[in-house]
């Protein structure tokens, strides 16, 4: 992985550091608003886009990160494994998880910060979710073939396209500060909401 | 819009054009990539440190014994590649060896036969330098189960063709081992010199072995192994 990990932080800390990023992801997700439903679906709505903001800074906040990480020599990028890209069935599970999503008002992390300050709705998402799982895992031979189709391998968009990723994060940055001008402009436009 | 707004909006734009402009580094992620695409055509099966403690210890030897009980018992979990080129291996392999020649390991189609997980790949040459080599290519590119004949088949030759006699002191095991090797050689065809060669396998000069580059002093024509006649020599080619 580079110096960072394992020469300055040993292995063994594994557990520990995951258990301290655990606890303050949940803190930041709770203080961004982010165990109350009606805030979450709010981005389908046009009434509330702070999971668009907070998603998107995260992404182009931790990518810029790695790369500048990865330019110093601290992080070793090639090292870190991403899911392999297996087009059209992460298309078909992205509207499954976007139709749980806007009919349930969590994802599966806020539902557990929900839990966390005692929601019921969140303890019957939570309830969900299990079921969801053992369901797809009872059922899985049936569309396992699917599951397994038009897998691209462990490719990155810029690594795809064959294109700088660093012109690639710019875009990307270009498209998160459009994107928060835009919903700013929406929200504007819309009746506020109370919630 | 507040000037807040606007300044961290700009931070991440700044930020990523700064990265783009940065001169490109040995230890950017373009290097980065370029080692991503070797792991993901499997060329880092296995991580240099690894292999070269793979490589220090004899693991990965079969030693001829080995090699010849698995091939008396035709045990169907060892493929035998020969990586001599199609001339020395139409004079003499072993049985059940296929040819693959050492240059064209790396074909996707020669790949595909290491692809399987039921064999034990056993990498055959005339001596073992050139199946270390081959073995190495292999290893690197992520491929299990391979072994390397120890002394190749110079020494595996040798050791059935005339196998050292035991001493009247040593112990029964090494009678056994005599007699099993010796039983060997007939299995392969090879030549019994205590049986054709006056004077015994004394008379019988040893094979001079070859090494991977005098290859081209063949002139034994060994496929069916005839009995070499004293005149020594014989199995260069293989």
């Amino acid at each position: 992985m580079g110096p960072l990990i394992p020469e300055i932080i040993s292995p063994e800390w594994n557990n520990i550091i995951a258990i301290v990023l655990g606890i303050a992801f949940g803190y930041v997700l709770e203080s961004a608003g982010f165990s109350s439903s009606r805030k979450l679906v709010g981005v389908f709505y046009g009434y509330d886009f702070a999971v668009l903001r907070v998603f998107f800074t995260a992404a182009i906040t931790a990518s810029i990160g790695l790369l500048f990480m990865d330019y110093f020599g601290w992080v070793n990028m090639a090292a870190l494994d991403g899911l392999p890209a297996r087009v059209y069935p992460i298309i078909v599970g992205g509207i499954i998880m976007g139709l749980g999503f806007v009919t349930g008002g969590f994802c599966p992390g806020t539902c557990i910060t929900a839990i966390g300050i005692g929601k019921l709705d969140g303890y019957v998402f939570f309830g969900g979710i299990i079921l969801g799982v053992f369901v797809f895992s009872e059922m899985f031979p049936l569309f396992e073939n699917f599951y397994n189709s038009s897998n691209l391998g462990d490719v990155s968009v810029p690594q795809y396209f064959n294109i700088s990723p660093y012109w690639f994060m710019v875009g990307v940055s270009v498209i998160a500060i459009v994107a928060f001008y835009v919903t700013l402009q929406i929200r504007k436009r819309i009746k506020k909401v109370e919630y | 819009m507040k000037k807040r707004y606007i300044f961290l909006a700009l931070v991440p734009i700044v930020l990523s054009i700064l990265l783009a402009l940065l001169p490109d580094k040995s230890n950017s992620i373009d290097a980065k990539r370029i080692a991503k695409n070797l792991k993901s055509a499997k060329y880092t099966g296995v991580s240099p440190d690894k292999l070269l403690l793979e490589a220090v210890n004899n693991d990965r030897f079969i030693q001829p014994d080995e090699l010849a009980t698995v091939i008396m018992g035709q045990d169907p979990s060892y493929m035998l590649i020969d990586l001599r080129d199609a001339g020395q291996f139409e004079k003499f392999t072993l049985p059940g060896a296929i040819n693959i020649p050492s240059d064209q390991i790396m074909t996707e189609e020669n790949r595909a036969t290491f692809e399987s997980d039921a064999y034990k790949y056993v990498l055959i040459s005339n001596g073992t330098i050139l199946s270390d080599q081959v073995w190495m290519i292999l290893r690197r590119a992520g491929y299990d189960n391979l072994k390397v004949l120890n002394g190749g088949l110079n020494q595996f030759y040798q050791l059935y063709l005339n196998p050292p006699k035991p001493g009247d002191l040593d112990p029964s095991e090494a009678f056994d081992n005599y007699r099993f090797r010796k039983a060997v050689g007939a299995h392969l065809g090879l030549p019994n010199p205590d049986e054709f060669i006056p004077g015994g396998s004394a008379a019988v000069v040893a094979p001079s072995v070859t090494t991977e580059t005098a290859k081209s002093a063949t002139k034994t024509p060994a496929k069916k192994v005839v009995p070499v006649k004293a005149a020594g020599g014989g199995d260069e080619g293989c």
